[in-house]
């Protein structure tokens, strides 16, 4: 049986909390058996943990840690087939009150949910994991996400593993003062202590801007006895000492242009990390890395990376039409959004489409930041529609040329295409079922002569209004005013 | 397009615009004005066009056309890919757009302000994914045909991070051309048939027509282009930068390296008049005729013109010597708050400037933005009307009589000159750099111009600097002239 915690309940101990860094457990988690952090990808669209694990009836914490441009979610769903296909769906006739549902409906097929949160937020939810063993699956549920934005949380026997820290129990104390060269800091008082939980040197936490000195101490895991190199580099100056002997150092009042190296032999196990450093003013950098000889370099500091910029291009209700370059397609791509996270570049140039994708739309930062200009992301993965040129031959199967003539957005994105003398009017719609499209082609007159409808079929399962196709061709008799060719992609995302 | 965002209008119950600083530079009676743009758009004006009956039509580099009527702005289309030009006929209200892939007319179908169809009207050029193949644009002549230019590919694999634009680089320069009809203008025929009109273009950012209906484009210094530049296109004209006469039948087939240098500076057909690197343009959008017929102020029939990098307005003036283009430049506005890159007149006289920094480093706080230059309809303002050449020198023309005894004193007036140089290199140095003697001055009875004797030698640009007061007292806001001498008159 799953034991869930309903969804009212969820909101009720989220609204108890009005900033969303500051949320508290409710009554009976204070302590639980489970604590995860859940990030995303930014501008992939998928959870940086694809697979969670918890034991049957646990205690779990979930915080949802959003670093991406995009909107997500935390959707865990009980089990079955076509399960998360039924929620996305459900999601997607919400319409207008989606977004303050946060794309979550109202199905028992839910079992919890966090928050809907923007960039740089996170929700907080603690639930009780269900009973029953098994693979539940979870999943962001805004629009065109549930494509790639999924996991899996294993509900079985699990134990819980230590997680890994670069520098164990990393503490810092901060000192103020203007110095050339690092003074002697135990002679000095500090004004502040505290311990970085991430196990990694940084300087953003310590809150100085300058004029100010730190020592931070830990301990290291080394993993093989032998030679080792330390490779720091800092602004202003900074030594490094393991096991009380100092091993590199920068010292001085200087940018971090030159990183300097220092060697020494470590047997396999724990050592003592001291750092010490001091800032004037400018800029203040501290990295500090080591590799055992001819191994990979271990960080142990870390700085704010800057975010991947992503400026995403989302469809909601309505179609969406942009001519961008993307990349790996034509110049002359006109891009196509289509509500229900189905997607296609269509090629201007060759009058026809070249892939589409499941997901959310575009990402055109390339385009808007700096000089833009440069080839947009298609965000999510692509499937082959089949794409051999403009899919309409003579009787014979020769091709004609056919001329971009234009097109219109609404209702249904539609090419308007001069087929050596012939007006075709184009128009792509979502595949009603699975990952594909419907092609419906209507003639400016019914045809005065047989043509042919020409799609290289590897892979796609095709259907069409005039019949079944033969090894991707279908005869269009003389007289059609309009017919419809179904494409689907089998192998696609699921 | 969505619906939804397609119906966004912005209401405001007060005028669009807003108080803007204040210009360092700016003749009397002029005064700038910031207008509001649509909250939450990035707006990097790419082509602005007024309709007959004063709507202000306006694309940006993010893709949409605005249109702006009174205080209200809605939005007329989306998703176009870097439109860089907008035209509204006036006669008959279609409006038509240049795109990096094609001219595209926008058809409001049903009336309701929002474009629905998007018709190609002509696509024959070629397009890569290379940021630079911008296309640019756009103006229409009597008989309805269309007219733009096209950027070169940035094709120097040390620039362009990737070798695979390398194509028709000459004398291993850095803009090439990778696909046809980059580096030329164009011309549409109102059927949408494409010709190739002139060649040897580079950064052509601006089409203007000129007072005699002259074709006109500014270009960018550059490889092949000494200083930032305006030309006056006639058909099969070569203006100097060579990677385009790839496209150009008579050279089908030809090694292009194989001519030489000064061949091809022999080839071209020099630009009418120049900007001095640094002094007064660094990268010119597009000029704009006064044809407002007073209502901007004194200066009709000049030509304004923006620049991106300085932010600045300033003036081109046109003269024709022995059937050669030449003339000068004079500044106007500087600086304003963004990179100018589109400039109109609206019905009313008043100069509309359209802007963008991003990615180019743009002078001035504002990333992008509108603003009107305004005259205040009365003040004439004591300024370098223009500066005509003469068989002996240069005629100084003012706005208004000048202060006559001190207008006759030679030492009022410094001129200097130098020469620029055509090659493959980005951007000439000023070459043969000096002084040059005015020898005598004499003031027309009215004060209204001055008559400087001196030395001329053609293919001079000159930097005739005027501290001459009028007979008011007013100083001139900008008193430095740059003279372009093809020719000097006989």
């Amino acid at each position: 049986m799953v034991c869930r915690v309903p969804h009212s309940h969820i909101f009720f101990y989220a609204a108890l909390c009005v900033p969303l860094w500051a949320q508290a457990p409710p009554a009976g988690f204070e302590q639980v058996d489970h604590e995860i952090e859940l990030g995303v990808l930014p501008g992939q669209l998928r959870f940086d943990q694809e697979r969670l694990a918890v034991a049957p009836g646990s205690k779990v914490k979930l915080t949802l840690v959003n670093t991406d441009s995009m909107q997500h979610n935390f959707v865990l769903c009980r089990r079955g087939e076509g399960v998360v296909a039924k929620v996305a769906d459900a999601t997607l006739r919400l319409g207008a009150q989606a977004s303050e549902k946060h794309y979550v409906p109202d199905l028992d097929d839910v079992l919890v949910s966090t928050k809907a949160v923007f960039l740089d937020q996170q929700d907080t939810i603690w639930f009780v994991a269900p009973t029953t063993d098994g693979d539940y699956p979870y999943v962001c549920t805004l629009p065109g996400h549930a494509y790639t934005m999924k996991g899996i949380l294993r509900v079985g026997a699990v134990s819980v593993a230590r997680r890994e820290v670069p520098i164990d129990n990393l503490r810092y104390r901060v000192f103020r003062g203007k110095w050339q060269r690092l003074p002697d800091f135990e002679a000095l008082s500090p004004v502040r202590e505290g311990e970085l939980e991430g196990g990694m040197l940084e300087l953003g936490p310590l809150g100085e801007n300058q004029d100010f000195g730190a020592v931070f101490t830990g301990s290291i895991e080394v993993k093989e006895s032998g030679a080792h190199t330390f490779f720091l580099n800092s602004d202003d100056g900074s030594r490094v000492f393991v096991d009380d002997r100092e091993v590199v150092a920068y010292d001085g009042v200087h940018p971090a242009s030159k990183e300097q190296r220092g060697d020494v032999e470590l047997t396999a196990g724990a050592h003592q990390l001291r750092v010490e450093f001091f800032q004037g003013g400018g800029g203040q950098v501290l990295d500090l890395a080591y590799a055992a000889a001819g191994g990979p370099r271990r960080a142990l500091s870390t700085k704010k990376r800057a975010r991947p910029r992503v400026t995403p291009i989302s469809v909601h209700h309505h179609p969406v039409v942009m001519r961008v370059h993307v990349e790996r397609a034509s110049a002359r791509t006109v891009a196509v959004g289509l509500p229900g996270g189905m997607n296609y570049a269509f090629d201007a140039a060759r009058c026809s489409v070249q892939f589409g994708w499941a997901g959310a739309f575009l990402d055109v930062s390339p385009d808007r930041d700096g000089r833009g200009g440069r080839p947009c992301k298609t965000l999510g993965p692509r499937f082959a529609v089949g794409d051999s040129g403009f899919p309409l031959r003579a009787a014979d199967g020769a091709s004609k040329p056919a001329r971009f003539r234009g097109y219109r957005v609404m209702p249904t994105p539609t090419f308007e295409i001069d087929w050596s003398g012939v007006a075709v009017e184009w128009a792509i719609a979502p595949a009603p079922e699975g990952v594909g499209l419907v092609y419906a082609f209507t003639f400016g007159a019914p045809l005065a002569a047989d043509v042919m409808f020409v799609i290289d079929a590897a892979g796609l399962t095709l259907s069409s209004s005039l019949g079944d196709l033969n090894q991707g061709r279908l005869e269009v008799p003389a007289g059609t005013k309009t017919f419809t060719v179904t494409v689907r992609n089998p192998e696609a995302v699921r | 397009m969505t619906r939804a965002s397609s119906l966004i209008l912005c209401s405001l119950s007060f005028s669009c615009a807003l108080s803007a600083q204040q210009p360092d530079v700016i003749p009397d009676g002029y005064r700038v004005e910031t207008v509001r743009t649509p909250e939450g758009h990035a707006f990097g004006v790419g082509g602005m066009s007024f309709a007959a009956d004063g709507t202000l039509f306006l694309s940006t580099r993010e893709g949409q056309v605005w249109t702006l009527r009174g205080d209200r702005w809605t939005l007329f289309a989306d998703g176009l890919h870097e439109p860089l030009g907008l035209l509204v006929d006036q006669k008959t209200n279609q409006v038509f757009c240049v795109q990096r892939p094609e001219l595209t007319e926008l058809i409001d179908d049903d009336g309701d302000g929002v474009a629905d169809r998007f018709r190609t009207v002509c696509d024959a050029w070629g397009l890569t994914d290379n940021y630079h193949e911008y296309a640019y644009g756009l103006v229409r002549d009597e008989q309805g045909n269309f007219y733009g230019t096209l950027n070169t590919t940035l094709s120097w694999p040390g620039w362009a991070g990737s070798d695979k634009w390398d194509f028709a680089r000459v004398h291993d320069c850095k803009m090439g051309r990778a696909v046809p009809y980059r580096g030329w203008s164009f011309r549409i025929t109102p059927d949408g048939v494409f010709e190739p009109w002139s060649s040897g273009l580079r950064s052509p950012a601006g089409v203007a027509l000129g007072p005699a209906g002259e074709l006109l484009c500014t270009d960018n210094q550059g490889d092949w282009v000494a200083t930032s530049c305006l030309h006056v296109m006639d058909r099969g004209d070569f203006h100097g930068h060579p990677s385009s006469l790839t496209d150009a039948p008579e050279y089908a087939g030809k090694d292009l390296n194989e001519i030489s240098i000064e061949r091809y500076g022999e080839l071209r057909r020099q630009p009418a008049v120049w900007f001095p690197h640094g002094d007064l343009a660094n990268s010119p959008g597009e000029p704009i005729l006064d044809d407002t017929g007073g209502r901007f102020g004194p200066f009709v029939g000049q030509l304004f013109c923006g620049d991106q990098t300085r932010s600045n307005v300033f003036r081109i003036v046109l003269e024709q010597v022995d059937g050669r283009y030449q003339g000068c430049a004079i500044n106007f506005a500087d600086h304003l708050q963004s990179g100018v890159v589109r400039a109109r007149f609206s019905k009313r006289g008043e100069l509309w400037v359209g802007q963008t920094g991003r990615g180019w480093g743009s002078r001035g706080p504002a990333k992008f933005g509108l603003q009107r230059v305004v005259w205040d309809g009365r003040t004439i303002p004591f300024e370098l009307s223009r500066v005509a050449a003469a068989k002996d020198g240069f005629v100084v023309h003012f706005t208004r009589p000048a202060d006559a005894e001190r207008a006759r004193e030679a030492g009022r007036y410094r001129v200097q000159r130098w020469r620029y140089k055509h090659y493959p290199g980005y951007g000439s140095p000023k070459l043969d750099r000096g002084e040059v003697a005015v020898e005598r001055v004499s003031v027309s009875s009215n004060g209204r111009s001055a008559r400087l004797g001196l030395d001329l030698t053609e293919g001079f640009v000159y930097q005739i600097r005027v501290e001459v007061p009028a007979v008011d007292g007013s100083t001139i806001a900008n008193p430095v002239a740059y003279y372009t001498l093809h020719a000097v008159p006989r």
